[in-house]
């Protein structure tokens, strides 16, 4: 194609590659944060790909992220206003929306969400299957229970917002260019110096890679894992219907995987089949801007049918357009956000499963601040881009996973569903000796994880997921007792670990930790990795094997966050290098009060509290293994983490389960590993604490040694912290006394009818009697005992309110007696 | 009553197009529909079976994919279909027409035949005329308005400057329709999925005896109409308005 005369500029602060709501906005803050020097490219024309065809639902209601619930708001807010501020309509339209609870299950669920939505300020009111009716005359509702009614939420033109942030950009001094493709980046020592794009380069400090179902294949380019995938997605728009009722509110009834909303005189019928349908696995052409795709009327037939049955008018209209373009979706339908771990300051806002214009506006005010201060400001845990592995951009992985992500935006999100598809893509050195036990396994970060065991002779499976009390229950039960009594074995070998090696690591370890782990060989220590802000970046232990060796052990979650971290605090001058032995050690923990008896069966080292204490790590001999042996407990108890060379993992189970029988050694999966750490109070980043979070609010206090000799990462920000006296603000542990009640995430707890916080992680703890949640407790004034022990606290679940306790020193062995014995 | 509708299967004009090669362009990622004028002659064939009596057929000469393009006319009522199967998007108009004709010679007699009056994409205006002058009946194009008494066929057609011109003819007749002859429906989705069991026929081209090098007319060079530079808007008042402008007309585009 010829190309265009176009004035392209020589430098940039920050590039950004892609014109649609993403990009658009994004460049709207950076231009609004006063960013000078902001070009955004887009290969054809602004809204080209996705953005063109989105429905517009303009929806605060359904999430349990707090983060994401003050994002939708945020955008409901800024469509609101920016014809004000640019003179163009975003053509939002407050028309209302309900979501339809067809059956027991999906009541819950809502009823779940309606309670924390509106703990984040979201109006969203429970109405009878009748209101319903009369709000959208023209649904069938005899099956409904009820609905969750939103009025102020509604719609908008996703064209239309695109263009006035884009118009608000470039009052601001952006530099939106239409009609140039980027083609890669310009790499020096390690970060961005630039975009080659096809019209020549540009110098430029940070660049955003905003290119919807095309990021993947760009980031490809650079060596950057970004693994979305597009998608078909359809909705239906019927001919005009006489005398249709007005100001209809938008209805979504996912169990008959539609929403309806009314168009030009007719509804659309938006869809979210249950089984999907990945499109071009091997990449999205180029020129597709506003291509449309064939629909599969064979394969959505079915489906369509179900959601025209919700509106049954819809059966008599003629189909004016059944649409299928593609959007782009993620491995675990979360966005990917973030600076890649590839790259220094390449950054990207892509994957954005079906929500880019809810969430646009926040991520772009997000990202502004992110690229801008260096610190994102809201929790990112939940969709950083560093959570990915490569392996996910597999085609077979895309392949196969897709056609569940999708449909899964519509299921009953029930709390301990895991993924089905693309699974058995890491297993554990022991995988198949503990499905002979009887493991049922659950997706854990691509790992094969152990979740419970059946008892003998019973199946596997799970027949039908629920919010209530599985059948399964009973055997978690029992593996958690056996913990607190006895002894217990999990495979823990999705671990991260990585060895620090080199006459700097010990210096290097300490300055990146806030606690002091270069004082002790042979020792553990559990830190928390602070940014400069002294907020959490990662929590884990770091062993000191020698005086030039050190291992550090991270959650399976933050993989790849912590060994970016790790190596980006590395100065380049340094003698420190890191190496990832994930693969190198399976984990094997022994835990529970048998624990070290069993132990001392099956080595000659001494075991004893003596010369074995709490914290201490050597490496052992066991059999015709060695093995690396730690005090080390995730749940509170006597207990020993094995990390052995994964060739002699087989032959070290072998040896612990043949000298476990005399001590009834059980198996353990993670859900006893998740209860026993719960009552133990025991924190777990990403769930229960993340990025905006200190180590003083979380309990974790004791481990930010501000007298070390050396300095560490975010320790000023601490100074700073303890200067400004009693806390306001601290993660809890709350019990439901109650012993019925289940507690997943999001339930609310109140004191003397006040919203005090929600539950971030939730459990069953069996020693305790009931369940139990960590949350942040933020009542806005001191938290001392008379705060804690003066109040009527209570817990909300599922609009139902429960007597609850609430306590800042776990609820279980506080003055941790147990693990030091 | 029966009724042959001459449909063309044609890219959506609203894709973007790559040439590939000298005389194609890729079509792996290009949406196909009805050609748009074929779905008024489709309108106005299923009318009049619904209101008379009798069948509508639809004749397609296209390649394989051109079947979601059938599958789309059955949908708004046709009874059925017959696919002429080719491996080029362009045929040379004289040799659709053979094509056409043999299939409704060997399908049996129609009392009437619809087309539209060109297809967007080649915009060859060919077929209709050639359709009729092989089947030896009279034929009106630009056709916006029908009327049918016994069998006798009067027409409206457009003959430019907004004059039009009212021809009676017998039947079997072919016409040629254009927009404003009715307003095409949209299916159900029930007449879509019905649509899917109805029953196509499918013939290969050569089968009917018609030889693709015998054509006439070839398809040589395609190539992308160039893109239009941008306006530019002057702006100020009127007098530096007009002071830029002779400036550009002179320096940046030398007319003057």
């Amino acid at each position: 194609m010829e190309k265009k005369n176009i004035n392209l500029p020589e430098n940039a602060n920050v590039v950004i590659i892609g014109g649609g709501i993403i990009g658009c906005s994004i460049a709207y803050h950076l231009g609004h944060m006063g960013c000078k020097d902001v070009v955004l490219l887009e290969r054809d024309e602004l809204t080209s790909g996705t953005t063109w065809h989105a429905a517009g639902l303009m929806v605060t209601f359904g999430s349990l992220s707090e983060t994401a619930c003050e994002m939708r708001l945020y955008a409901r807010d800024l469509y609101n206003r920016l014809e004000a501020e640019t003179g163009l309509s975003t053509g939002f339209s407050p028309v209302g929306f309900i979501e339809a609870a067809s059956n027991r299950d999906r009541l819950e669920e809502y009823r779940r969400v309606a309670q924390f939505n509106r703990y984040c300020g979201i109006d969203v009111n429970e109405i009878s299957p009748q209101e319903i009716k009369d709000l959208f005359p023209l649904a069938r509702v005899d099956d409904l229970l009820a609905g969750f009614y939103v009025k102020e939420d509604g719609r908008v033109n996703p064209v239309d917002g695109t263009m006035a942030l884009a118009r608000g950009a470039r009052n601001k001094g952006v530099n939106i260019i239409e009609g140039v493709a980027s083609t890669g980046v310009i790499k020096k020592n390690g970060r961005v110096a630039g975009v080659k794009t096809t019209h020549g380069d540009i110098q430029a400090d940070v660049v955003v890679n905003c290119a919807g179902m095309w990021a993947r294949q760009i980031g490809e380019v650079d060596g950057i894992n970004i693994p979305n995938q597009a998608a078909e997605h359809y909705y239906l728009i019927t001919e005009e219907i006489d005398d249709i009722p007005e100001n209809m509110p938008i209805l979504e009834d996912p169990s008959h995987y539609g929403y309806y909303r009314e168009e030009v005189g007719g509804l659309m019928i938006g869809l979210f089949e249950p089984v999907c349908a990945p499109w071009k696995l091997n990449g999205v052409p180029d020129n597709f801007s506003f291509g449309e795709i064939e629909p599969d009327w064979d394969r959505m037939g079915p489906f369509l049918e179900k959601a025209m049955s919700r509106v049954p008018i819809t059966e008599e209209l003629g189909v004016k357009k059944f649409f299928c373009g593609p959007e782009s979706f993620t491995a675990d339908l979360s966005a990917i956000i973030g600076e890649a771990p590839e790259l220094k300051n390449y950054f990207v806002t892509a994957g954005l499963n079906s929500v880019g214009i809810i969430m646009g506006p926040g991520l772009g005010r997000m990202m502004a601040h992110w690229i801008m201060t260096g610190n994102p400001e809201v929790d990112i845990t939940g969709f950083n881009i560093d959570r990915l592995h490569t392996y996910q951009n597999n085609h077979d992985y895309r392949k196969h996973r897709t056609v569940e992500s999708l449909g899964k935006v519509y299921k009953c999100h029930y709390p301990y569903e895991s993924m089905q598809t693309a699974r058995g893509a890491k297993k554990s050195a022991i995988y198949d000796r503990l499905k002979e036990q009887g493991a049922y396994f659950k997706d854990v970060s691509g790992w094969e994880g152990a979740d419970w065991f059946a008892l003998k002779g019973s199946e596997v499976t799970i027949e039908k997921h629920t919010w209530g009390r599985d059948d399964w229950f009973v055997n978690w039960e029992a593996e958690h007792k056996a913990g607190r009594e006895n002894v217990i074995l999990m495979d823990m070998s999705f671990m991260s670990k990585f060895l620090v090696q080199g006459r700097d690591a010990g210096k290097v370890l300490d300055y990146i930790s806030a606690n002091d782990v270069n004082s002790q060989l042979n020792r553990v220590t559990y830190t928390p990795w602070l940014n400069k802000y002294g907020k959490l970046e990662a929590d884990l232990t770091v062993a000191k094997l020698e005086q030039e060796k050190f291992l550090v052990v991270v959650t399976d979650t933050m993989h790849r966050h912590a060994e970016t971290w790790l190596k980006k605090n590395i100065p380049d001058d340094s003698h420190a290098f890191v190496t990832d032995m994930t693969s190198a050690y399976a984990q094997i923990n022994i835990q529970g009060p048998k624990s070290r008896e069993l132990m001392q069966k099956i080595t000659l080292t001494d075991m004893s509290n003596e010369t074995f204490p709490y914290r201490h790590i050597e490496e052992i001999s066991i059999g015709y293994a060695k093995a690396l042996c730690g005090r080390m407990t995730y749940i509170g108890e006597l207990g020993y983490e094995l990390f052995i060379p994964t060739e002699q993992a087989l032959h070290v189970y072998g040896m612990l389960v043949e000298a476990g029988k005399e001590f009834h050694l059980s198996h353990a999966g993670l859900k006893a590993l998740g209860s026993l750490r719960m009552e133990k109070g025991y924190r777990d980043y990403g769930h229960d604490m993340d990025n905006t979070d200190d180590p003083f609010e979380t309990g974790l206090g004791f481990t930010v040694k501000l007298d070390k000799a050396s300095d560490f990462i975010g320790k000023q920000a601490c100074i700073e912290k303890k200067a400004k006296g009693p806390l306001k603000r601290r993660l809890a542990q709350v019990l439901v006394k109650d012993p019925e009640p289940l507690l997943y995430h999001a339930e609310i707890i109140t004191r003397d009818g006040k919203n005090m916080g929600y539950v971030r992680s939730g459990s069953y703890c069996y020693t305790l009697g009931g369940a139990v949640g960590l949350f942040m407790l933020e009542p806005d004034e001191m938290i001392d005992d008379a705060f804690i022990f003066g109040g009527k606290w209570e817990i909300n679940i599922a609009g139902k309110l429960y007597p609850a306790m609430v306590s800042i020193k776990p609820l279980f062995d506080s003055e941790n007696k147990k693990i030091k014995c | 009553m029966k009724i042959f509708v001459c449909v063309k299967h044609v890219p959506d004009t609203a894709n973007n197009i790559t040439v590939a090669g000298e005389d194609a362009y890729d079509d792996s990622d290009v949406k196909f529909i009805i050609n748009p004028y074929d779905e008024y002659a489709l309108e106005e064939a299923v009318s009049i079976v619904e209101e008379k009596g009798g069948e509508v057929v639809v004749i397609v000469v296209g390649k394989d994919a051109a079947s979601t393009t059938i599958r789309s006319a059955l949908a708004m009522g046709v009874d059925r279909a017959i696919h002429i199967k080719t491996d080029s998007q362009f045929l040379d108009s004289s040799l659709t027409a053979k094509a056409l004709k043999a299939a409704m010679d060997e399908d049996g007699f129609g009392d009437l035949i619809f087309t539209g009056k060109g297809s967007v994409d080649t915009e060859g205006f060919q077929t209709p005329y050639r359709l009729a002058h092989a089947l030896g009946v009279p034929v009106v194009n630009d056709v916006s308005d029908v009327s049918l008494e016994d069998d006798r066929v009067r027409v409206t057609s457009e003959i430019g400057c907004g004059a039009k011109q009212v021809v009676e003819m017998n039947s079997p007749c072919v016409i040629g329709v254009t927009k404003g002859l009715n307003e095409p429906r949209y299916p159900k989705v029930m007449q879509v999925m019905k649509a899917k069991k109805k029953e196509i026929k499918e013939i290969v081209l050569s089968d009917l005896g018609i030889d693709v090098d015998e054509g006439k007319i070839f398809m040589e060079k395609l190539v992308l109409v160039p893109e239009r530079s941008g306006a530019k808007l002057l702006e100020g008042s009127v007098d530096d308005q007009v002071t830029e402008l002779v400036r550009v007309l002179k320096e940046d585009e030398k007319v003057l």
